[in-house]
């Protein structure tokens, strides 16, 4: 007997993800029937320790349950964000249980194991998750990150506003505990038209024409064992864990501490765990040869095409073709920046920062502050 | 009259014979060397040692006593003369073209247009021929729409079958290196991949300081080694980096 829910989703709900890894440019391609959807993601790769150091400082700064509300809210703005990108459609609720254990299938095969253990009630419309060594809050206990991706997917897939909270069970197995419900009290309610993304978003990140020298894609990086991919599906640039992200999800992070006023906080941190990380992956070689490594990394962690110009007072970077996306462009050059500090040797700050849209490049200026 | 069973003939397994590229690390990774009278493409990008590869090659096969050919489509003779004598091995690599058992050849492409069906004749007809190199292939393609030479797409592909059927006899190994880089897209290969009979793919990172790394992703008859290796290109040629050495505590 023909299985038509089986046939349905499979061939018609289910997307097909293709991953395109360019030198400089990598795009998540997510195509699916069900509504004839093709769109793409402009998607980098980020250092899991900078974010996770980033919450660990935050609780020291302002407490765990401001951080916990605080990455509960980029969790949700994340997940809403990506669901507008894709184009998600509501699926009929009669398929639900088999699109969350679809999702939930996905999580653990991108590292988030938030998903080993699922109970989900159709028609009370309630999930409850079990996972330990999750990105990111397996370093450091916030697990109310993961909860606002939960609460995000359940208000999507019910069409109504479903809030969850998380607990971890133990902090030596970094276990989470995720429970959503429509009973929960309101808690935060994404800006559906600040994170949909602009109809510029295909025409600037997916540049036609891309003729650049020799730089090294992610696939030339695992080939060369640079990069390597354990059993769990984590990528690791040396021992350091990096995650594919849609670009503007870096972002989001960097607008709620804006809004909290802890952006300068925000940009130490960054900048000092990126030189910390720059250490260690560059080690021991010249300064040139270190400029050169940076240009490689970048541009296999879709961070665009890098060119550097160094004069006695300053350093520029010129990236061509980096992600873009309405909310801005304020991580990568921190990352950049902790970077050239481990490189020179010295403590820069960002001075300038010009861009172009067409064909999308970002000038960024770096000197020291005497 | 008794009936004289026949004793039963053992089945002969004949052992494929190979040819050692000269370097032990790479051919451990291909059960000791190249099958005899393959023909296998030695592909990367500019400046990755396909040519230093080759060098080894030859110079393997002379030492055996074996007669090897180097032809050359884009280089000429003193570029290759430089090449050898940056190495240690160029003295004895002299020696043996001076001896006759390695024959280095030059040509421009439209010269070598008018005379590559008899030269590949001739290397078919002598037997005492067992190793050939042919640096590069892709001279045939960058010939396209040449004013000056006959070539245009379906000639190429003609002359590429014609190449590789006059290059396959018994005990004729043959290397024919191919230029590759990104920006040439898949119709540059006129199915070359299928028609070899095995790849050695070189390929470099360049982080700062550079990485070389040799992969063999096809090769018949035998079973290669799966994963890559790192080598370097120094005084003796390429030397192949053992990775379980190169750990520092």
């Amino acid at each position: 007997m023909l299985n038509i829910k089986g046939y349905f989703l499979n061939k018609l709900l289910f997307p097909k993800v293709v991953v395109i890894h360019k030198p400089g440019i990598i795009i998540n391609q997510i195509s699916r029937k069900y509504g004839g959807v093709r769109s793409r993601l402009r998607t980098i790769f980020f250092f899991e320790d900078i974010i996770s150091i980033l919450q660990s400082e935050t609780i020291k700064k302002i407490g765990k349950e401001k951080t916990n509300n605080l990455w509960y809210k980029i969790g949700k703005d994340f997940t809403t964000r990506y669901l507008l990108l894709t184009k998600a459609k509501q699926p009929p609720s009669f398929l639900i249980p088999d699109i969350i254990k679809y999702m939930l299938a996905g999580f653990r095969s991108a590292g988030f194991s938030v998903a080993e253990k699922s109970k989900y009630n159709n028609k009370r419309k309630t999930l409850s998750l079990e996972g330990k060594d999750n990105l990111l809050c397996k370093k450091s206990e916030i697990c109310e990150y993961s909860a606002g991706i939960i609460s995000a997917l359940m208000s999507f897939l019910h069409g109504t506003n479903i809030e969850a909270y998380s607990k971890t069970i133990s902090y030596k197995r970094h276990f989470c505990h995720i429970d959503a419900n429509p009973d929960f009290n309101k808690r935060y309610i994404p800006s559906i038209s600040h994170l949909q993304p602009s109809k510029e978003y295909n025409k600037i990140n997916f540049p036609k024409r891309v003729q650049h020298k020799s730089f090294h894609s992610l696939k030339d990086f695992i080939k060369f064992n640079k990069v390597n991919i354990d059993s769990s599906a984590k990528f690791y640039l040396k021992d350091y864990v990096i995650i594919p992200v849609e670009a503007g999800w870096l972002e989001i992070i960097v607008e709620h501490y804006n809004r909290l006023n802890l952006k300068n906080f925000l940009d130490e941190i960054i900048t000092k765990e990126s030189s910390n990380i720059a250490k260690n992956i560059l080690g021991d070689i010249s300064q040139k040869e270190k400029i050169e490594a940076l240009i490689q990394i970048l541009a296999a962690l879709g961070w665009g095409f890098p060119y550097v110009k160094k004069s006695k007072d300053k350093i520029v970077i010129n990236l061509i073709h980096p992600p873009w996306n309405k909310l801005g462009f304020s991580y990568q050059p921190l990352v950049i920046n902790g970077f050239l500090n481990y490189i020179t040797g010295k403590k820069l700050n960002i001075i300038s920062t010009k861009s172009n849209k067409y064909p999308h490049s970002i000038k960024i200026e770096y000197a020291s502050i005497k | 009259m008794k009936d004289k069973k026949k004793p039963k003939k053992e089945p002969q397994t004949q052992k494929l014979e190979r040819e050692s590229i000269g370097i032990k690390e790479i051919d451990s990774m291909v059960q000791g060397g190249l099958p005899s009278g393959s023909v296998i493409g030695l592909s990367g990008p500019p400046g990755v040692g396909k040519s230093i590869l080759s060098l080894h090659f030859l110079l393997e096969g002379a030492k055996k006593g074996q007669k090897c050919v180097y032809i050359n489509l884009e280089e000429p003779r003193r570029n290759i003369n430089n090449m050898i004598k940056e190495f240690d091995f160029a003295n004895e690599f002299l020696e043996l073209e001076k001896r006759g058992l390695i024959i280095i050849k030059c040509f421009d492409y439209p010269e070598y247009e008018k005379v590559y069906t008899e030269l590949l004749q001739r290397i078919k007809d002598d037997k005492k021929i067992k190793r050939l190199v042919i640096d590069s292939f892709n001279c045939f393609f960058s010939s396209i729409d040449n004013p000056h030479t006959l070539a245009t797409s379906i000639n190429v592909r003609k002359m590429v079958i014609d190449s590789f059927y006059s290059m396959r006899r018994h005990e004729l190994t043959t290397l024919v290196i191919l230029e590759k880089s990104e920006e040439q897209g898949s119709n540059f290969d006129y199915n070359i991949p299928y028609l070899v009979d095995g790849i050695i793919k070189l390929d470099f990172l360049d982080l700062g300081t550079i990485e070389r790394r040799i992969f063999i992703p096809k090769m018949r008859w035998t079973n290669q080694y799966k994963e890559s290796k790192s080598y370097d290109i120094g005084e003796k040629g390429i030397e192949v980096i053992d990775e379980e050495d190169s750990e520092l505590e």
